[in-house]
């Protein structure tokens, strides 16, 4: 562990390779997550790429021992949301390798998984991934009924939800903070992104900000009693996320866990956004809220996730409207183009508006 | 065709709908949206109304937060002291306190039932591979979650016999085996679920504000999504995004050797927004 017995969460930074995880490490990272390639299942993939996954066995064996060497728990994203019996041979002998490297953690995404972990006998800590979609607190007591030691909830949460599950539950609670994200459910969302971008996509969408998913892209949007289209609208809602200035609230739920996203994003990423949360966790750790205040103004105008191709945290997500959790649930967290909103308001609302005036009759 | 149908409402009235359809099973309540899971009054009627026509009820849950977790452990209460029911779970939490009631069986909800057949593209592996090896990455990609004897396993010691699965002929002989390890079938027609969401897309391009002051316009309002690049049409109905898929005569007869239950919303898109409509649907099945 770390020098100082903190009050505030763990942090959690993702990794992709030996380099990646010396930088995350140094950079502050109580935690570091990964997950390896599969080789006798190369071909299939559901929700992401292998530029997440570190190349090899022999790299994961380096990136724990560094790890180790500096009081960071390795956890191995072992969250398939989903198993075969093709599948059943190949996963046990991945975790074995992985065990056998020395991970600290296994993060569990499927309950057909967690049985077969269960049966191989582990000794191991078990956390339950987003995949397994815990929103409240009797999933968080289910899942430490079935012997998880931690709970990662799903994305779409107030603070409050967090608060009641963290006081009402017997489970350590881990919450995402940062990164790339959208507004479907993980567990339920079948928008693979494995093979996005398709050929020739990224010139007919050079004006999206955001062109790392399907979810990003804008669609038509026709109602269905063919009333009206409305062009070009970022509905499926893919973005970039902060939580920066609700890091004192979040902290005060009594969370263990605060994880940064972004497996498949670039070293330079993974190492200043954990140098970021790292700097503000500290303060708030220090009881310097004045401090922490000044922080957030400054890393608000200055804060460039991956130079020099990503515009600052202010453009990417105040402007944006991307405040993770200080936003309504429905609010429109995108920047709309410039008609659409007032389209919809003044035809959708209208037309419902007059149906409802002709009445039932 | 060794067919039972059932007919899938929101709220009261949609049940008051399809009071006329030829079906033995109503399903009613919110599969997707947390606020608009109807309140214990509303359950009362409904389940008296279904009970009173003879026909089976099912209470349909979605995933859910605290809040209405809380609301659901009331209702669940007054449905086991009527008796036998079924209900739908799509919250893991919901499935535990379900199984604290003798009188109410679990069906494990489309959400909870993993099918990566739902994914839309057309590719379904990372580049492009020879004919084995796509081959092989299609025998994974056809099956469901709980073909997997473990996860079977899992949930059957929990209670549950009853899965709510998509209509995905390329699943079909996955699902001749789930029936084989025990388990009871509802097959969604026409809209296969690709994802849901609490941030509501519909309300967000309606300019709603909060949830709970959301004027529901989902009730009465569905759009299309198109997109050419991505070679992909989709269907936003409230806070769930689906394909569709139409059902043809033949994939009816391939599903046909075992019993299976065909769920039916009612629905603009389905054209199937009448209880003349719907008997129609029923009666012209393949037999």
């Amino acid at each position: 562990m770390r020098e100082l017995e903190r009050k505030v969460p763990k942090l959690l930074s993702p990794v992709r390779s030996l380099k990646g995880a010396v930088r995350v490490v140094n950079a502050g990272a109580d935690e570091i997550y990964c997950d390896v390639r599969k080789p006798d299942i190369k071909d299939f993939e559901l929700k992401r790429g292998v530029n997440c996954e570190i190349p090899s066995y022999d790299e994961l064996g380096k990136v724990v021992k560094y790890a180790h060497n500096h009081d960071v728990e390795v956890q191995l994203a072992a969250n398939i949301p989903f198993m075969t019996n093709v599948m059943d041979d190949v996963i046990r002998k991945h975790i074995r390798s992985c065990l056998d490297e020395g991970v600290d953690a296994l993060i569990i995404g499927d309950l057909g998984i967690l049985s077969l972990v269960k049966r191989m006998g582990l000794d191991i800590p078990l956390y339950a991934s987003t995949f397994l979609g815990a929103m409240n607190y009797g999933v968080a007591d289910f899942l430490k009924k079935q012997g998880f030691k931690r709970v990662i909830l799903e994305r779409q949460m107030r603070i409050p939800e967090i608060s009641e599950i963290v006081k009402r539950s017997d489970i350590e609670v881990e919450v995402f903070v940062h990164g790339s994200g959208c507004s479907n459910i993980d567990g339920t969302c079948h928008l693979f992104h494995f093979a996005f971008p398709f050929p020739g996509i990224e010139e007919e969408f050079s004006e999206t900000v955001d062109l790392w998913y399907p979810c990003s892209i804008p669609f038509e949007v026709e109602a269905d009693d063919g009333r009206g289209t409305v062009e070009k609208v970022p509905i499926l809602d893919a973005y970039t996320f902060c939580s920066l200035c609700r890091l004192p609230e979040l902290v005060e739920t009594g969370i263990k866990g605060l994880k940064i996203v972004g497996r498949e994003s670039s070293e330079e990423y993974q190492e200043r956004t954990t140098r970021l949360y790292r700097e503000a966790l500290d303060l708030i750790g220090q009881d310097d809220l004045g401090a922490f205040e000044k922080m957030v103004a400054y890393q608000r105008e200055n804060f460039v996730p991956a130079p020099p191709n990503m515009p600052s945290l202010r453009e990417l997500c105040c402007e944006r409207k991307r405040c993770f959790y200080g936003l309504s649930l429905f609010c429109a967290p995108y920047k709309l183009p410039p008609s659409w909103r007032l389209w919809t308001k003044s035809k959708f609302k209208i037309m419902v508006f007059e149906r409802e005036d002709i009445g039932p009759g | 065709m060794n067919v039972k149908i059932s007919v899938q409402v929101e709220d009261i009235e949609g049940l008051d709908r399809v009071s006329q359809v030829e079906c033995h099973r109503i399903r009613f309540g919110s599969e997707f949206c947390e606020w608009k899971t109807p309140n214990l009054d509303e359950l009362r009627k409904a389940h008296t109304t279904v009970m009173d026509s003879g026909r089976s009820f099912t209470y349909i849950t979605s995933r859910v937060s605290n809040l209405s977790l809380n609301k659901i452990d009331e209702q669940l209460a007054f449905l086991d002291g009527e008796g036998n029911s079924d209900v739908v779970v799509n919250d893991l939490g919901v499935l535990d306190l379900v199984a604290k009631h003798s009188n109410l069986r679990s069906c494990l909800g489309r959400q909870l039932v993993s099918m990566p057949a739902r994914c839309p593209w057309q590719r379904i592996t990372p580049t492009e591979v020879g004919f084995l090896a796509k081959r092989r990455v299609e025998k994974i990609f056809h099956q469901t979650g709980l073909n997997y004897p473990l996860t079977t396993r899992f949930f059957q010691d929990l209670g549950v016999k009853n899965v709510d699965v998509d209509w995905i002929p390329s699943c079909f002989p996955y699902f001749e085996q789930l029936i084989t390890q025990g388990f009871n079938l509802s097959v969604h027609l026409y809209h296969v679920l690709v994802a849901a969401t609490r941030k509501c897309h519909t309300a967000r391009f309606l300019g709603e504000a909060e949830p709970e002051e959301c004027s529901r316009p989902c009730r009465d309002r569905s759009f299309r999504l198109k997109q050419r690049a991505l070679g992909v049409e989709f269907y936003l109905k409230g806070n769930a995004i689906f394909r569709y898929i139409e059902p043809t005569e033949r994939d009816f007869k391939r599903l046909n050797r075992k019993e299976v239950e065909l769920v039916l919303s009612i629905d603009p898109t389905t054209k199937l927004d009448s209880p003349k409509r719907i008997n129609g649907f029923i009666n012209d099945l393949p037999r």
